[in-house]
């Protein structure tokens, strides 16, 4: 079921340019019927621990198979949600740009990609989908294809976020190997089998790879701001729901497997604190308005890895809760701030004090969705970030003091941010004077969605407490660490206790840092690791070209040189590694006996070829090489091979009667030698003869299974009805390849005869070449 | 005569190899044909050469007796020998048409002149 409206999404999203022309600046209304089903559907199945798998290559194991545990359900409840409004407002945002039909194309394949990894249970299927949300994000981050800084984000993002999926592959595979199954189910219920195993450590990294590149942490963090680039709804839905929410899932998903592990708690701890630091700093010294918000992002991003790699009970809990609070306004902002951008025409928040009255829905929607950043009581950013305070006192270790800190901080420019957003954006009764032109509210289907997920955030911080939600939370959290089923407590009140009061305090910090801090921008990164990946890329193109120059010379030789000497070089690797060669001293001493006629066919050979190389007439040469082919059909007579012999002197005979027809037609004889002296030349086809030599005797000294030898004699007369065996299997048992076979002969009589009937052209091109020449 | 022949074979490709490397195009045809020649020996000589005993089943019999020559590597050579009749051909078309509308043989000229 999960896979057929999966495919239908596919079917839906390739269909949408062609629905562009019917449904016009309606489409994404159309469209939000899709993800409006997927919720209905999410919502009547409810949670549940059966899985659906579709074989889909059996020897491998691999299979498309979904499952709606609590996690992905949930998940897959909050991106279809989000897809809705996000597809709502993207059909009032698109139809003031071209190419509606394509944007949509991408979307609908985003958001199906989305829910096919909430949704996957099998780890090869959630990887296709994993790479798929990379290609969509890549068109839709590229949509404004004309902008070249635009090409250049989306190229950024696809290669972090597809090079990640690759290693995320690896360690996938890695994995597999390992448990013997790619479902998750199993990976968990064998997870003993990785304690201690040699391959773990890389299984680990490989997988955070993935992860850490698509959720933009630390160091490969600088891509998420320049994704900014895309649209505003598709920056709405990357930064809150999914693309790199994705990451986050990912870790929660194989929580129960390497959790226990200590590498894997270390790098989300530690990558987590950097990434979120790093994002605070850089969200309050940035002023365009969708870079401070990317920027808090990356730093929200940071906070949740960071928990689960605390690992307690309560932080995991905690990480839940906040990522839904982050979803939730994050939406909103960037929604608001694309609705500002439209408006105003301006995307410096320097220029954009006070717009209340101009647009207070848009100004509604902005102060419900900083008032939750900001983590003020009633809204769920406030349950979220006392969950995260609370649960770092509760682990009372060291570390989780030093990451008590460090939110604490980062939660007090979130407030800058928030402040940033509402009060100064939008004063209550301001009115902008700077952008008189363009200030008037934006349509509804513009308003709607960011005061639908606004009120989301604040409808869920008031409903908190109701048992059904917190049931849902509380049992999310348990798939990910079972402890922390008991964890949750979605309260507003608990009494005065360290975390209010340290929420309190990042209250008046935030504060007081939004009245002091200048706007003032700065773009100089903290930390080099984009500049690491700008080298990156220029050295590879560096080392293409190079590689380029010496290997694509376009000279016949050279390529043949090459080919030739790598073959030497495999089969010495070959012999190395099998070992045991046949003593060639042996076979060599024992002195060959055969009788007059054969030595006459055995030199005749070397004698033509070498009057082919010396002579200075053509049909002294060609005849030669008649008399090398006449030598080898001998041979083949000799070892009982007549059909081959015949073949041979026919086709001998008929060589030569074509090279002398239109040997008039032929250049002159000269010889033109190898350019860079003949010596290096001779002897790399001197190396590959002898190598060639070394194999014949190598494999002559041992024995060959000859099953097949023994089949053919058996069955040519039984099943062929042929006494001539080499006969019956040319047209009976591999009559295909005989087939195969005259088509080639087809082919090159076709190319032959139309070069031979290319008279006309020719005199003209001969004429013309004179001139040149 | 059997250990003569991987020496033959390697003689042959050598040649061909070698001739290959030239500029001059009817060298590299012959080139061709020569490297043709050792691949049909190589894959004919590896395979267990029998003396005298082709591959064909006794009229009073319906199967094969012990000692004979393997058909398969045979029937394989048999199709290569075919089709490089054809490659050849198409070369030495294809050399007849380059030296009429560009007027040269050699190699190397062909590749400045794109």
């Amino acid at each position: 079921m999960i896979l057929l409206i999966l495919s239908i999404g596919l079917l839906i999203a390739f269909l949408s340019p062609s629905l562009h022309r019917i449904a016009k600046d309606n489409l994404g209304l159309l469209l939000a019927i899709y993800p409006l089903s997927f919720l209905l559907f999410l919502l009547s199945r409810g949670s549940s621990a059966t899985v659906e798998t579709h074989t889909w290559i059996e020897r491998f194991n691999i299979n498309f198979s979904f499952q709606l545990n609590e996690l992905g359900w949930l998940f897959g409840v909050l991106v279809s949600f989000f897809a809705i409004f996000i597809f709502v407002y993207a059909s009032k945002y698109m139809s003031y740009y071209k190419g509606a039909g394509r944007f949509f194309l991408a979307l609908c394949m985003f958001f199906t990609a989305m829910m096919g990894i909430v949704l996957s249970e099998n780890l090869i299927s959630l990887f296709l989908f994993w790479e798929m949300t990379s290609f969509s994000s890549f068109l839709l981050i590229g949509f404004f294809h004309e902008d070249e800084s635009s090409r250049r984000s989306a190229m950024q993002s696809m290669v972090i976020t597809v090079g990640g999926g690759l290693f995320f592959l690896l360690g996938v595979l890695l994995l597999g190997h390992v448990v013997g199954s790619y479902e998750i189910r199993d990976v968990i219920a064998q997870k003993d089998l990785l304690i201690g195993h040699s391959f773990t450590p890389y299984i680990v990294g490989l997988i955070l790879m993935g992860a850490m590149t698509k959720s933009a942490q630390f160091p490969f963090h600088f891509w998420l701001p320049n994704a900014m680039a895309a649209p505003t709804p598709v920056s709405a839905f990357l930064h809150s729901a999914t693309m790199v929410k994705a990451g986050v899932f990912l870790v929660m998903r194989m929580y129960p497997a390497l959790g226990w592990n200590e590498i894997f708690t270390t790098v989300l701890l530690l990558s987590g604190a950097i990434t979120m630091l790093l994002g605070a700093w850089r969200s309050v010294v940035r002023l365009e308005l969708k870079a401070i918000l990317a920027n808090t992002t990356i730093s929200a991003l940071g906070i949740i890895m960071m928990f689960l790699g605390l690992g307690t009970a309560k932080a995991i809990a905690a990480a839940v809760v906040f990522l839904f609070a982050h979803a939730f306004y994050k939406a909103t902002l960037f929604l608001v701030a694309g609705n500002v951008i439209k408006a105003k025409k301006d995307k410096n928040i320097g220029n954009l004090a006070g717009n209340f009255k101009d647009m207070p829905q848009t100004g509604l929607a902005s102060w419900l969705g900083a008032l939750s950043m900001a983590g003020m009581i009633p809204f769920l950013g406030f349950l979220g970030k006392e969950l995260l305070y609370g649960s770092a006192f509760e682990a009372g270790s060291l570390i989780a003091y030093i990451l008590l800190g460090a939110t604490f901080i980062s939660s007090a420019f979130f407030v800058v941010v928030a402040l940033r957003f509402s009060w100064y954006l939008f004063k209550p009764g301001s009115q902008d004077t700077g952008h008189e032109l363009n200030s008037k509210e934006l349509p509804f289907g513009l308003t709607l969605s960011p005061l639908v997920f606004s009120i989301g955030g604040l409808t869920l911080g008031l409903i908190g407490s109701l048992a059904f939600v917190q049931d849902k939370i509380a049992a999310m959290a348990g798939t990910i660490l079972p402890e922390a089923f008991e964890k949750v407590d979605l309260g507003l009140w608990h009494g005065i206790n360290g975390a209010l009061i340290l929420s309190i305090i990042t209250l008046i910090v935030g504060f007081l840092l939004f009245k002091n801090l200048n706007m003032r921008e700065s773009k100089r990164p903290v930390v080099g690791s984009e500049k690491s990946y700008f080298a990156f890329l220029s050295n590879m193109n560096k080392l293409a070209s190079f590689h380029y120059q010496q290997m694509q010379t376009g000279y016949l030789r050279n390529y043949l040189g090459v080919t030739l000497l790598f073959l030497v070089v495999m089969i010495g690797v070959a012999v190395y590694i099998v070992g045991q060669p046949a003593p060639l001293n042996e076979i060599l001493t024992v002195p060959p006996e055969y009788p007059f006629y054969q030595q006459v066919i055995i030199l005749s050979i070397p004698i033509a070829v070498g009057i082919i190389f010396f002579t200075n007439s053509r049909v002294k040469a060609i005849i030669t090489l008649g008399i090398v082919g006449f030598s080898l059909a001998l041979i083949f007579i000799y070892y009982g091979a007549p059909d081959v012999a015949i073949t041979q002197l026919l086709v001998e005979t008929l060589t030569v009667v074509f090279f002398v027809i239109i040997l008039h037609k032929l250049p002159e004889f000269k010889t033109f030698a190898p350019k860079y002296g003949n010596v290096g030349y001779f002897v790399i086809s001197l190396i590959f003869g002898l190598a060639m030599t070394y194999v014949m005797i190598q494999v002559m000294y041992f024995d060959i299974p000859d099953t097949l030898k023994g089949y053919f004699g058996e069955a040519s007369y039984l099943e062929g009805k042929g006494k001539n065996i080499v006969n019956v299997i040319l047209v009976d048992f591999r009559a295909l390849d005989t087939m195969g076979e005259i088509a080639v002969l087809a082919i090159a009589a076709t190319g032959v005869i139309s070069m031979l009937r290319l008279k006309d052209h020719s005199e003209l091109n001969k004429s013309s070449n004179k001139k040149v020449s | 005569m059997e250990i003569v022949l991987p020496f033959v074979v390697g003689f042959l490709f050598t040649s061909g190899v070698y001739l290959m490397m030239h500029r001059n195009f009817i060298k590299i045809i012959l080139g061709m044909a020569l490297l043709g020649y050792a691949g049909n020996l190589f894959l004919f000589v590896i395979s267990r050469i029998t003396l005298g005993q082709p591959a064909f089943i006794p009229s009073d019999a319906e199967k094969m007796g012990e000692v004979y020559a393997d058909p398969f590597p045979q029937a394989l050579i048999l199709t290569a020998i075919v089709i490089g009749f054809g490659v050849q051909a198409f070369a030495i078309i294809l050399l007849k048409r380059t030296y009429i509308n560009i007027g040269t043989a050699n190699l190397d000229e062909l590749k400045d002149e794109d």
